[in-house]
């Protein structure tokens, strides 16, 4: 984004028109799309702005409270009471930034961003001086889009910075604060934002775009909560050693084990539940007649995160792109 | 049609032409068959009763909304964001602008966006209604909005003006302040100026051209002298139900029987036979006349005739 106000000069600058040569300044509908919606910009700024030196800060008294347990030689700090402080805080953040941001940008910026202007008549304003309703519209989703670009990718940067150093501790911190790392908070925002415009277009409503919107949110991270991990090429692993205590596999650090089985000796896979008897008498003989011989586990390798996070927003980015094509054809056709 | 009327307005440059223009909507046909044509330099007034496509007609003139059949051409071009986009302002009935933008930020807006903007014009426009440049448009009142909508509209420097209803909401003082602003920009710009309204007085005191559609289609449309003069306001007696024998092969707009006496407006046809009392009839009498009787033969000048030719090129 380029700098918008004069008023970002150093106060030394000899005169307002030599300091606004200097400084970039928007113009036509650049200008006008800033002004619209300067308070959404700014806030948005302003808020990742805060978010990142209160990531900075967090991450500087994480790695103080490592330090003091001797990390990184001593990785015992993982179990110890006193880290839970710090990775629940990671964890809330991670829903802050994966779920929070992309629900209120879609409702506050998506949404109101072309239906205000059809509510208040003020795109017919614009769109009735020399400006063409697909240059109106390529600016304002273009500017927004790009906004929300910049803001969401710092954040997921600064997230995923203060998230590193731990984050191969657990498989929870690794795999659910994991979730809002990398491409994936940019995604979902741009995803439920440009779907918020593209309500609000058809609906023509502000208030009633912003309570859809807010559904249409929730929705999609509903879907991709429940869907996500599928996106992994998933692993299996299978023992012969029975199922009895110290028999179950030991899967490698990290890894998300997705779904587990009892394995009989035909080589199907039965529910690991299907045994549970009141004595452990009778839980031996249903394993005996089932003829068990083994665990089956499903599991996400830790190398297959990038993967599962890269194929998701790419899924995603792809409908958001979809949505955009339908926001510039329904205004060239049905604007008006 | 009248054959009084020569054929002089032909030859100017039409602002508007239109030809076959119609537009459906769900509920139906808002406008249909409007064929008409405005020269350049008139002040045309556009009346018609509430729903008559007056709306419709103006929003497919300035690009809004996209003809269903017919073509309309502004200064011999389809409406767009081009040459025909740029030579024409519009002003929606409910004056959209931007409620947080202050004045000044307003006639930036216009800067920004119209290539030739004169902001000279626009703040004189501004300032002789002693609006402050610094306040907000939303804590305006009505005449100021108004005022500041018609500085944006004046500071694109427009062949065509087109206002759809600008003066409906205002006190008769203000209005007749912003009507004296309007003509006074029209007259030292040559601006063609399309003009929507319900005030018949207004209409009659600035208006040279006038446009009447009702029910979707073209009434009445040319010179507001020409339209005036082929027209006769008949007062006589009754001799029954009807329309009097002695006026059926002139063009009976419409009559209306009280007690023992008929008066009726119609288009004189040669001489008028029988006892009557002929009067010259005000431009409301005839804009009612047409407005009352949908079954009165339409009346469009020759200055008016859309060139089928030209339409369809």
């Amino acid at each position: 984004m380029t700098t918008t106000t004069p008023t970002s000069a150093p106060p030394a600058a000899s005169g307002a028109s030599l300091t606004s040569r200097r400084i970039p300044r928007l113009s036509g509908l650049t200008w006008l799309v800033w002004r619209q919606h300067r308070a959404a910009f700014w806030t948005g700024l302003a808020v990742t702005v805060a978010a990142l030196a209160w990531f900075a800060y967090q991450r500087a008294s994480m790695m103080a409270y490592l330090e003091r347990t001797g990390w990184p030689e001593s990785k015992s700090w993982a179990l110890q009471n006193g880290f839970q402080e710090y990775s629940s805080r990671l964890g809330d953040t991670s829903s802050l930034v994966g779920l929070l941001v992309p629900v209120l940008v879609g409702v506050f910026l998506g949404a109101p961003l072309i239906a205000n202007d059809l509510e208040q008549g003020t795109g017919k304003l614009v769109t009735s001086q020399a400006v063409s309703r697909g240059r109106w519209l390529t600016t304002k989703v273009g500017m927004a889009v790009a906004v929300v670009t910049l803001c969401t990718t710092a954040l997921s940067a600064a997230y995923g910075w203060w998230l590193e150093p731990v984050a191969e501790a657990d498989k929870e911190l690794y795999w659910v604060a994991g979730s809002a790392t990398g491409p994936v908070p940019v995604a979902l925002t741009l995803l439920t934002m440009v779907g918020g415009v593209a309500i609000g277009m058809v609906l023509r409503r502000t208030l009633l775009s912003m309570a859809v919107t807010f559904g249409f949110a929730v929705t999609v991270q509903v879907l991709w909560a429940a869907n996500w991990l599928r996106l992994g090429d998933a692993r299996t692993v299978t023992t012969h050693d029975g199922v009895g205590e110290g028999a179950f596999p030991k899967l490698p650090e990290a890894a998300y084990d997705l779904d587990q089985s009892y394995l009989t000796g035909s080589g199907d896979l039965i529910g690991w539940g299907s045994c549970a008897e009141q004595t452990e008498q009778a839980t031996n003989a249903c394993l005996e007649k089932k003829d068990v011989v083994g665990w089956s586990v499903e599991y996400l390798p830790q190398s297959e995160l990038p993967a599962v996070l890269w194929t998701g927003s790419a899924i995603m980015l792809a409908l958001t792109a979809a949505f955009a094509v339908f926001v510039f054809w329904w205004g060239r056709k049905r604007l008006y | 049609m009248s054959s009084v009327m020569d054929n002089r307005g032909a030859a100017e440059e039409p602002a508007i032409e239109a030809y076959g223009l119609g537009k459906r909507f769900r509920r139906g046909w808002a406008l249909k068959d409007c064929s008409f044509r405005l020269p350049a330099g008139r002040i045309c007034g556009l009346v018609g009763p509430n729903g008559a496509g007056k709306t419709t007609l103006m929003g497919m003139a300035v690009n809004l909304l996209k003809p269903t059949a017919g073509t309309v051409r502004v200064f011999g071009e389809t409406p767009g964001p081009e040459n025909a986009g740029r030579r024409t302002a519009f002003l929606a009935q409910e004056k959209p602008l931007f409620r947080r933008f202050t004045v000044a930020e307003t006639l930036r807006m216009g800067r920004e966006l119209n290539p030739g903007w004169d902001q000279r014009t626009a703040e004189e426009i501004v300032r002789s209604g002693d609006v402050p440049m610094g306040a907000r448009v939303g804590t305006l009142s009505g005449g100021q909005r108004t005022r500041v909508a018609f500085a944006l509209a004046f500071g694109r420097r427009p062949d065509l003006l087109i206002l759809d209803e600008p003066m409906s909401d205002l006190d008769p003082l203000v209005r007749h302040e912003l009507m004296a602003v309007l003509m006074a920009g029209a007259a030292e710009h040559g601006t063609t100026v399309l003009m929507s309204s319900h005030m018949l007085a207004d209409l009659e005191n600035i208006c040279d051209y006038l446009l009447v559609i009702a029910a979707g289609s073209v009434r009445m449309a040319g010179e507001v002298d020409e339209l005036l003069t082929c027209h006769t306001l008949l007062t006589g007696a009754g001799t029954g139900e009807g329309v009097p024998q002695e006026l059926a092969r002139h063009t009976v707009v419409e009559s209306r029987t009280s007690g023992r006496q008929i008066t009726a407006l119609v288009r004189p046809d040669g001489p008028v036979a029988g006892t009557w009392q002929a009067d010259a009839p005000s431009l409301e009498e005839v804009l009612l006349a047409y407005l009352r009787s949908p079954d009165a033969p339409p009346l469009i000048s020759p200055s008016a005739q859309a060139d089928p030719k030209v339409a369809a090129a």
